[in-house]
């Protein structure tokens, strides 16, 4: 099912189908990748307890990225690699939101090293590694971890590396980013769970539904004497949409 | 349309003065049928402003013309030989087609100003365009979720608002506002009735419900009380619209 599909079923379901209405589709999809993004981290979190790695195949993008090398700075010999995130990524337990590092078929790197691969770990773990003689970053055991740059940038730093190394095959846990998202692309989410998106998309609904914006007359006054304010169903954080992707870790 | 033979006839009628010389045209029927007509007016305006009704209640008063955009992107309402009343929907880029002719383009005129287009047929709309307020432009224009804002202007998924300031429509966003072609659907600022061959750009179905405004007005002189004008205030917003006044 496209984007564009489900959120013209909400468009219809709350009535705002008129020019003016106050959720056209661009709110209601910020809505839906709210809700998208919470049901994804729970599949791929089942992943990683259960270990089948079945469930989050719908978030998982394999991309080449360009690769830059930094020579290290004055005060450090913290010479490595890195390239950009190529999109917006599921933030996870041990893996920082990548599934995968591998030298790809143009990487420029050696045939003998070809097949290693990539370790994730952060930033602190490779410090205490660094000089050891057989953990240390090396061509053909290299390591990856994520970092900010001082510009802002989310980084991936590979460490160990060739310099000569221009391109890497990386896999991702992706998330869709609303600035670029194409209305006629499809949901990434398993279609069993679209009932629980467009249930978590009505719940948010409330919001525009029940602002005072639809009720204020033009002299300041909002409701009248003795109006009896129904409250809406909020959905609680113990709600079964929220709970039923997660196993406990065994 | 109705003429003012169908109206006097109708107001007449109800005040059983057929035949008389007691209501004369000049004196008493054509400014009390402009008082009704500025009514309906009046009304229609009040709904939209305070969105306490649809359109489609609007629908048989509606006209579309097709304008094209100045270069800085509004259009101001002039050239279609009658001045506008409110405006009750803008559509950027229509569909269209030659009034006259067929298989020619329609083409952007060179103009810096505003056009109205009468060469111009509409087919139908293409994209939603928002109603808002000048005070949300600022607003608006750097938030990507409202219709009109400048962020999403140049991808795929740029969304039309419009607001209305003197007399003109000014198209959001601005930066792809400019010489574009744009349907208005308005309603018409109806001109008063001068003389005995005037007619009303009204629906033929509003004859009765004119002729009672009119003939309340008519009325209102001989009402010591002034009670008919309280009437006539609180029965045209309802009786017409379906909404209180208040």
């Amino acid at each position: 099912m496209t984007y564009r599909l489900f959120i013209d079923d909400i468009r219809v379901a709350l009535g705002m189908v008129h020019d003016d209405a106050l959720w056209s589709r661009e709110p209601i999809l910020m809505n839906v990748l709210y809700g998208l993004n919470l049901l994804g981290a729970q599949d791929l979190s089942r992943d990683l307890t259960t270990g089948d790695g079945l469930q989050g195949m719908h978030r998982r993008r394999v991309v080449c990225v360009p690769v830059e090398h930094i020579s290290g700075c004055n005060e450090c010999e913290w010479k490595h690699s890195y390239f950009e995130l190529p999109s917006e990524t599921y933030d996870l337990p041990y893996d920082g939101g990548i599934t995968m590092v591998r030298y790809g078929k143009d990487s420029g790197c050696k045939p003998a090293v070809a097949g290693a691969s990539f370790t994730i770990t952060s930033l602190e773990h490779l410090s205490g590694l660094w000089d050891h003689p057989y953990q240390g970053p090396r061509e053909d055991r290299p390591y990856v971890a994520r970092y900010m740059s001082e510009d802002g940038k989310d980084r991936v730093g590979v460490f160990g590396i060739s310099p000569l190394v221009k391109k890497l095959l990386v896999g991702v846990f992706y998330a869709p980013k609303y600035e670029t998202v194409d209305l006629d692309e499809e949901i990434p989410l398993d279609i069993h769970r679209l009932h629980d998106l467009k249930r978590l998309v009505l719940t948010m609904s409330v919001w525009p539904l029940g602002l005072p914006q639809e009720r204020y007359k033009n002299d300041g006054r909002d409701f009248e004497p003795d109006t009896v304010i129904n409250t809406r169903p909020l959905i609680s954080l113990n709600d079964p949409i929220l709970n039923s992707g997660v196993k406990p870790v065994e | 349309m109705l003429t003012y033979a169908q109206i006097e006839k109708a107001i007449l009628a109800k005040l059983d003065a057929e035949g008389s010389e007691r209501y004369l045209p000049e004196q008493d029927i054509i400014p009390a049928i402009n008082a009704a007509v500025s009514r309906v007016q009046a009304a229609a305006s009040y709904m939209l402003a305070n969105r306490k009704g649809s359109e489609e209640i609007l629908r048989d008063f509606t006209r579309v013309s097709i304008f094209q955009t100045s270069v800085d992107g509004w259009v101001a309402l002039t050239g279609m030989g009658h001045t506008v009343s409110n405006v009750v929907a803008v559509y950027p880029q229509p569909d269209l087609k030659k009034e006259v002719g067929s298989g020619e383009p329609h083409v952007i005129v060179g103009n810096q100003s505003s056009l109205y287009r009468g060469d111009l047929v509409y087919l139908g709309a293409n994209k939603p365009c928002k109603r808002v307020t000048m005070e949300m432009v600022p607003v608006i224009k750097d938030n990507s979720i409202m219709e009109g804002n400048e962020v999403t202007a140049h991808t795929p998924r740029f969304q039309w608002a419009y607001y209305l300031n003197q007399g003109r429509i000014y198209l959001l966003p601005r930066s792809r506002a400019s010489q574009v072609f744009c349907a208005v659907a308005y309603i018409e600022n109806f001109a008063p009735m001068t003389d005995t061959s005037g007619t009303v750009s009204l629906p033929d179905y509003m004859l009765q419900q004119l002729a009672t405004w009119a003939a309340y007005y008519v009325t209102w002189k001989q009402d010591p009380s002034a009670e008919g004008y309280r009437v006539i205030a609180a029965r045209d917003a309802s009786e017409l619209f379906g909404f209180s006044t208040n």
